[in-house]
């Protein structure tokens, strides 16, 4: 928190142009992430994450309406699509489709310092290999001769965060890095991404629907909903009392926070708005049983407070 | 949009050479029922090789028929037929008197052949960058543009083509020659190996551009973006190897097709080639001359589905050839 | 095309309409749709607002160029016969025999790929080593062959071209057949003892429709192009019958002469295939086919 922010986001709003009128994705989200911190984004699915994190690596389809402000502390001008994949780097969902199938491994990681280092081929590799050591691959020189077939998913997604490390990063994007894994490399994953934290000072802002997989990670939390930041809080405060009730839904979902990861998290009940619906009121009115008359009426304000809280809603739970 | 992707599964530690072993024995009992097939066909069709317009006496078509063996059981005709073809001889043409058919095709297969690799290659260079240049400019001008031509390009039949070609380069322009053929000068290729080249460039750049819209969607492209890569590197390195896949199958009956060569092309240029055999000696009831065509054509699609189908595991390390 | 998670089997009309709405909602589609409704209400009334015959020889007016001024309004050939009822009269054939062969091909591709694929295993096998030996053959050597056998009627011709042209029809059937065989709607279909031709067709064939249709919209140019072919070999539309590809091929040996007898039917045959390719390609964007 006392550390000078590395990216500020500023009334960020994403809007697809279709035909039946722009959609919505992200709407009015600011945060910070300080220097070589850890700062947790949790939703459901649709609620405008993955939205997020490509306005912020600059990879949304040139179609996408793009206002507010992204600036990114390592870039001249603070725009990080400049210096994407080397002082901001990202980890995707889906370790079995963001490696390239046709490319080995090696090839694919070198390339990175190639580029960004004009690194030698042969330095690029060594760097790969020692890269692929830290994150725990067993025979780094023999999996950058492999292809990413040949790896298990644990495998790739490690592959896929080494390769994000080359450079490194003052800030990783890892957006639900865990989620295509099965339970156990899941906390594998979780602990390298930790360890690498504290060894490489870079910041992450850790992206999940599964507040579990954020809890033992981020310092702060933002939980985001219909692609609005509802409520934002240190994490201890966050779980200890939860003040926006979607916060308190979602923690009631998860088991224990400190106990063992779930192997899937219970659900609300209701489906998420989608990203085409719009609202007067709070956009989270129609599931919350608290919610009167005001809350379907006029959306609440977002009020911030000096421990570091946030959060938006008529009718916040007691502190 | 007649490409289906070949279903390569083969074990992955086989050999090449033992793959390549086992689907050159494959190919032979294909071949011959294509060769029974066209055999039995051709000889059901009325009427015979020496039947004319004006009708030859009947103990001259007797003679002709005991000379050329054709007096004798089907069966026994086919039998040694088969046995000829062993040996490598497609027999003697019945229309092209003192020719065998053997060497009809070795001199003609060699200007259709090199008409139709000239095309091929034009084709796939020139579609697979169009077909680039469009999927990157998605939904704007230059693809709508791509679009349109290419099926105007399809659409235009090549004996349009080839006489409008003509007469402007030719006739109007003086740059080309019209007609004419001296296998020396590339100033006589031009006008035939753009007629023949422009429907396969056309069709690839269509495939190249569905198929790179798609990959450009991939996950591992927007890797590839997030990574910093540049455009280049990333169309280049990351996403045209999967996307020339479909491409790779549509090669194999392209290539048969045009290297077989073209009827309305050499007929209308004035080529030597063998473009006309296939046709004529249907027509004209060439058993021998079509027969010699349809295992030339069949032998090719063959030979490059073969091709084809080692060029998309090379392009996709996940495909294993298995026999 | 994805079927509910229910196992029932895809509510066929649900889908339909969604592909519909995706459909109009298309510019290109629309501007292709009337491109081909207009030619085809032309072609159908258009030589009866003219008083020339298509077969009608005007010694007075050999070869005239296009004009309002006379009534010969598109012009006329080297035989001075009325080329806009000629090009129209062969509009209404090169459509007809398109469709024709493209309806053959679908009706022998479906059954024979919805058999194959659902049949699986060594029926399976070998049919599709049938299709490859076919596929191994030069479709022209069938058709010369054909045309000998049918050359004078046109329209048994065009049907049996599309008898031998059903392989890339019958490989997209049998795929989509694989893919779906498993489905939960067939399995419960199996269960409640339905025969396997009442599941084929009431079942299967409805649910690989989809791609088949885009397939016939690229196939009805195809065959219009090779009825041009044909015509320039002499073996398609015999005179003094007129198609697209007849009026075509006789335009080009007039090209330097008499510009209009090439352009104006060729012109026509343009617009009849890039209608086809947009729909065709419109309709693979609206039921979502992928590349075929």
């Amino acid at each position: 928190m006392s550390a000078e922010p590395v990216l500020v986001v500023e009334d960020l709003r994403v809007e697809h142009p279709g035909r039946g009128g722009a959609v919505e994705a992200v709407r009015d989200v600011s945060l910070s992430v300080g220097a070589g911190e850890c700062v947790g984004i949790v939703g459901e699915s649709g609620s405008g994450k993955t939205q997020l994190c490509l306005a912020l690596m600059g990879l949304l389809p040139p179609s996408a309406r793009i206002d507010g402000a992204v600036r990114f502390a390592g870039a001249p001008g603070g725009a990080a699509r400049a210096v994407r994949g080397e002082r901001i780097a990202m980890v995707f969902q889906d370790p079995q489709t963001a490696l390239t199938p046709h490319l080995r491994i090696g090839s694919q990681m070198s390339e990175v310092l190639v580029h960004h280092r004009r690194s030698s081929g042969a330095r690029a590799r060594e760097a790969a290999r020692a890269m692929l050591a830290r994150v725990g691959i067993p025979d780094p020189a023999g999996c950058l001769r492999r292809y990413p077939h040949e790896l298990s998913g644990g495998m790739r997604q490690r592959v896929l965060i080494a390769m994000s490390l080359l450079c490194g990063p003052q800030l990783l994007v890892a957006d639900e890095p865990t989620t295509a894994l099965d339970v156990t490399v899941q906390a594998q994953v979780l602990e390298l991404l930790a360890r690498l934290r504290r060894e490489q000072r870079m910041a992450i802002l850790l992206v999940s629907h599964d507040l579990a997989v954020v809890a033992g990670l981020a310092a702060r939390i933002v939980v985001m909903y219909a692609g609005r930041v509802v409520e934002e809080a240190p994490a201890e405060a966050l779980f200890h009392g939860p003040r926006h009730p979607y916060t308190a839904a979602l923690i009631a979902c998860a088991p224990n926070a400190d106990g063992p990861i779930p192997a899937r998290m219970a659900t609300l009940p209701g489906q998420p708005p989608g990203a085409a619906e719009r609202f007067t009121g709070c956009p989270f009115a129609a599931r919350c049983d608290r919610s009167s008359e005001r809350c379907r009426r006029e959306p609440p304000p977002m009020t911030a407070f000096d421990d570091g809280r946030r959060f938006a809603c008529h009718d916040p739970l007691p502190a | 949009m007649s490409t289906v992707r070949p279903v390569v599964t083969l074990g992955r530690r086989m050999p090449l050479i033992r793959y390549l072993l086992f689907r050159v024995l494959g190919a032979i009992p294909t071949l011959l029922a294509i060769v029974t097939i066209s055999f039995f066909l051709i000889r059901f069709a009325p009427a015979g090789p020496f039947d004319r317009a004006r009708a030859l006496p009947a103990d001259v078509v007797a003679n002709l028929d005991a000379a050329y063996g054709l007096d004798r059981p089907l069966w026994q005709q086919y039998t040694s037929y088969l046995r000829d073809l062993a040996h490598g001889d497609f027999g003697p043409s019945f229309r092209y008197k003192d020719f065998s058919v053997t060497e009809l095709i070795r001199e003609g297969f060699p200007v259709s052949a090199t008409l139709g690799a000239i095309a091929i290659a034009i084709a796939l260079v020139g579609g697979v960058g169009v077909g680039v240049v469009a999927a990157l400019n998605h939904g704007r001008f230059v693809d709508h543009a791509t679009i349109g031509l290419s099926v105007v390009a399809i659409a235009v039949p090549s004996f349009v083509l080839l006489p409008a070609l003509g007469l402007l380069f030719g006739i109007e322009l003086h740059w080309l020659p019209v007609a004419g053929w001296d296998p020396t000068s590339i100033r006589d290729y031009v006008l035939p190996v753009t007629t023949l080249c422009l429907p396969p460039l056309a069709y690839i750049a269509r495939l190249t551009r569905a198929s790179m819209i798609e990959v450009m969607r991939s996950a591992y492209v927007r890797t590839a973006f997030a990574k910093g890569l540049p455009l280049r590197t990333i169309v280049l390195k990351h996403a045209l190897r999967p996307a020339l896949i479909p491409v790779a199958s549509y090669l194999a009956p392209a290539v048969a097709m045009t290297m077989t060569g073209s009827l309305v092309v050499e007929t209308i240029a004035g080529l030597p080639g063998i473009g006309r055999y296939l046709v004529q000696g249907a027509l004209n009831r060439d058993y021998t001359l079509v027969l010699g065509m349809v295992i030339v054509y069949s032998t090719l699609l063959i030979a490059m589905g073969l091709v084809v189908d080692l060029l998309i595991a090379a392009l996709d390390p996940r495909i294993r050839l298995e026999a | 095309m994805n079927p509910p998670p229910d196992g029932r089997a895809p509510r066929a009309s649900g889908v339909w309409r969604d592909a519909l709405r995706r459909l109009g909602r298309s510019r290109a589609a629309l501007g292709a749709a009337s491109a081909l409704a207009f030619l085809v209400v032309l072609a159908i009334l258009g030589p009866h607002l003219n008083p020339n015959r298509y077969d009608a020889i005007d010694w007075s007016c050999i070869a005239m160029p296009p004009g309002l001024e006379h009534a010969h309004w598109w012009g006329t050939d080297a035989l001075g016969r009325d080329l806009f009822v000629r090009t129209l009269l062969g509009t209404r054939i090169s459509l007809a025999v398109g469709l024709l062969a493209t309806l053959v091909s679908l009706l022998v591709g479906i059954v024979y790929g919805a058999v194959a694929g659902y049949a699986g295993g060594s029926v399976d096998h070998l049919m599709m080593r049938v299709i490859e030996i076919l596929a191994g053959l030069p479709l022209i050597f069938f058709v010369i062959l054909l045309t000998v056998v049918f050359g004078r009627s046109e329209y048994l011709l065009f049907a049996a071209i599309g008898a031998i042209g059903w392989l890339t029809m019958a490989r997209i059937v049998r795929g989509q057949t694989l893919a779906i065989r498993e489905r939960e709607f067939i399995q419960a279909a199996v269960a409640t003892g339905a025969g396997p031709v009442r599941i084929l067709f009431r079942h299967v064939v409805p649910n690989v429709i989809g791609p088949v249709i885009v397939y016939a919209t690229l196939t009805v140019p195809q065959i219009i192009l090779f009825e041009s072919f044909l015509s320039f070999l002499g073996l398609g539309i015999q005179e003094p019958q007129a198609s697209l590809g007849t009026l075509i091929a006789s335009g080009a040996s007039e090209m330097e002469s008499a510009p209009w007898m090439l352009l104006i039917p060729s012109a026509v045959l343009a617009i009849l295939l890039i209608s086809f390719h947009l729909l065709g390609d419109a309709l693979r964007d609206a039921l979502d086919v992928g590349d075929l």
